[in-house]
């Protein structure tokens, strides 16, 4: 992660001196993800870690240095949430995990094509801080059972046997455990349109590859756990020098 | 085109440079305890330190350095290279050392090969206490000569003695009620097995109950006693309690593992007891729990299930300290396993008994390993009972005002 920061602030400084195509942008992006976590959960029988959708928000700030180049960092928004799913006869268990994450990637935009309509891919690293998180669940309540007039009716679930808790909380972040601060790469691929000189919409679908565990390392044989957050985002960006000249005439 | 090649040759600079940034660690496969053969000492050793990580409820809470015992441990079973008696009283003195601090008081490993079995719990009290066994009178001999001889209102007296089965052992279940002064209705029982009530002990809880329903207005107060009562099924606490209220109500939490780390927990559910299905009074007389230091589990829960209630006293001792429900950890992420299921049939080499739930009073106390304190403190000897007294009762007689 130091070699990547490194090489980022090295290559940026570098490219800041030239001239020619350079010109900061601003705009404002939106999108919907689907965000898995990934771990191990051999274990763990009747267990499926499920996919969940979420949404981002940002305002990716850029400096482009030619046509074909350019740099942005994108404050965002972005809920990255997942499921936790019983099966067979636990069904009906399950936990929602909704996590939010104030995020801030930096990625190079290799751009190619045309004068206005262009293609491009993204490539860089991020750092986000999990802000917040909200768990939606379904428990059996070992002290809760359904059958306490002994009749002798078999469950065809667990919650026909103990009565399901239902919950849906503020989660309460563990110091021991959590790991807040997540660091990642983005690869993205799109498509882009200049229009009037000025504006810049894209559609871009966009991938960030969690690199550090959501736990701290706290004890040997750690099952580790990573994001994985596939989104499609649409935005538009706006030259900041046209827009300063266009108020100018 | 240019631009594109530019695009092409940057992209795969950067690429490089990303990939050699940071990898993720590697995900291995974590085995449950049970997949591990058994077949020799450093494989029972590997499945047994998974299974208590993975299984363990209380890591929450416990002090034990786990990742310790692993370091310590391990070269120490490396060391073990056949299965004889030599060998496994060594393996047993290990695995006794490693889980001798643990908390959860129903802990007890259960060593298939000889038949040997060690508890944390016990253990620790008779280090404390050599006699912590032996200085009771309870339950038997207080129950057949002292208590409905003495405290009991002659011809209200129903006692009987069946055998029941709690988690496949056959055990003696006892049971006696009665009034105290006309009023005061009075009921012992040495295990929660009321479902299994037989011949003998069906028509003990038959008049109990009769007369809670019946004159429910007219008791002064309601004796529950629970000393030396070493737990069993949960439905009890409905069928009991249950039948005292007219309206749910909490007495505490419980939680379980939700995940392989010894950290995953789920949110902490309420733990409830609702009017049996079968009926229940709304009793406003004095509800008295007694009990003492080998009133476990289901003792435990029940005496913090009155302890909630406004019109509820618990008179005794400070308890066992094994709160934590348990069952198949199938059903809850964790608690009892087997290890050495492959090498060495289906009891394996050993069961690891230990809670599925951590347990957590109303008040937010968790008393796992430490007991429920009394709300009066009283505690039978074999003195008071060889002069024939019981000083529990005679507390809770005064407490209720005779």
């Amino acid at each position: 992660m130091r070699v990547m920061t490194i090489c980022c602030a090295a290559t940026f400084l570098m490219l800041c001196s030239l001239q020619g195509h350079s010109q900061f942008f601003v705009g404002a992006e939106g999108g919907l993800n689907m965000n898995y976590l990934t771990t191990s959960n051999a274990s763990e029988p009747f267990t499926n870690y499920v996919g969940m959708r979420g949404w981002n928000i940002g305002v990716p700030i850029g400096y482009q240095f030619f046509d074909w180049l350019a740099v942005e960092a994108t404050p965002t928004y972005i809920k990255k949430n997942y499921d936790i799913v019983r099966t067979g006869f636990l069904t009906g268990v399950y936990q929602k995990n909704y996590n939010t994450y104030l995020q801030l990637p930096v990625n190079f935009r290799f751009s190619f094509g045309g004068e206005a309509l262009r293609g491009f891919v993204d490539l860089g690293g991020y750092a986000a801080y999990w802000q917040s998180g909200r768990i939606k669940g379904t428990e059996a309540n070992i002290l809760n059972e359904v059958d306490t007039a002994y009749e002798t009716v078999n469950p065809t679930s667990i919650l026909g046997e103990n009565n399901g808790y239902s919950y849906n909380q503020k989660y309460t972040f563990d110091n021991a455990k959590d790991r807040r601060l997540e660091f990642g790469l983005i690869a993205g691929a799109g498509v882009s349109y200049e229009f009037l000189e000025t504006y810049t919409v894209y559609l871009e679908g966009r991938y960030y590859r969690a690199m550090t565990d959501q736990q701290k390392n706290y004890e040997t044989s750690q099952a580790p756990r990573y994001n994985d957050n596939f989104g499609l985002v649409l935005g538009c960006t706006v030259k900041i020098k046209q827009i300063i000249s266009l108020f100018k005439k | 085109m240019k631009s594109f090649l530019r695009s092409l040759i940057a992209f795969g600079a950067l690429c490089s440079i990303l990939v050699f940034a940071g990898c993720r660690k590697t995900i291995a496969s974590s085995p449950e305890a049970t997949s591990y053969p058994g077949d020799n000492y450093p494989d029972v050793f590997q499945s047994f330190w998974t299974g208590m990580n993975n299984n363990y409820v209380f890591w929450g809470i416990d002090t034990t350095n786990w990742d310790n015992m692993y370091k310590v441990y391990k070269p120490l079973f490396d060391q073990l290279t056949v299965f004889d008696s030599a060998h496994e009283s060594k393996a047993e003195q290990y695995f006794s050392q490693m889980t001798q601090g643990l908390i959860d008081s129903h802990y007890t490993l259960e060593f298939m090969l000889t038949g040997n079995a060690f508890s944390p719990a016990q253990y620790r009290k008779l280090q404390i206490d050599p006699n912590y066994f032996t200085d009771s009178a309870f339950p038997s001999a207080v129950l057949d000569s002292l208590i409905p001889a003495k405290y009991l209102d002659h011809g209200s007296v129903v006692k009987g003695t069946d055998t029941v089965s709690l988690e496949g052992t056959s055990t003696p279940f006892t049971a006696v009620t009665g009034t105290i002064n006309g009023n005061i209705l009075y009921l012992y029982f040495s295990s929660f097995a009321l479902s299994q009530a037989g011949a003998n002990t069906g028509p003990v809880f038959n008049s109990f109950f009769n007369i809670l329903h019946r004159y429910n207005s007219t008791l002064k107060g309601i004796i529950l006693d629970v000393r030396g009562n070493g737990g069993g099924e949960i439905a009890d606490l409905d069928y009991l309690m249950g039948q005292m209220v007219t309206s749910q109500y909490t007495f505490g939490y419980t939680r379980y593992k939700n995940g392989v780390n010894r950290l995953d927990y789920t949110p902490w559910a309420p733990a409830v007891v609702k009017p049996w299905v079968g009926g229940s009074v709304n009793v406003t007389a004095p509800i008295v729990v007694l009990g003492d230091h080998l009133s476990v589990s289901m003792s435990e829960l029940t005496i913090m299930a009155v302890k909630t209630l406004p019109n509820g006293k618990f008179i005794g001792t400070r308890t066992w300290g094994a709160n934590g429900p348990l069952t198949s950890s199938v059903y809850f992420d964790g608690g009892q396993f087997t290890i050495g299921g492959a090498a060495w049939g289906s009891t394996g080499y050993m069961f690891v008994y230990t809670s599925s739930s951590m347990f957590k009073y109303l008040n937010g106390d968790i008393y796992e390993g430490v007991g429920v304190p009394p709300d009066i403190y009283a505690r039978e000897t074999n003195a008071a009972y060889l002069s024939g007294d019981d000083l529990v009762v005679d507390a809770a007689l005064k407490y209720l005002g005779l």
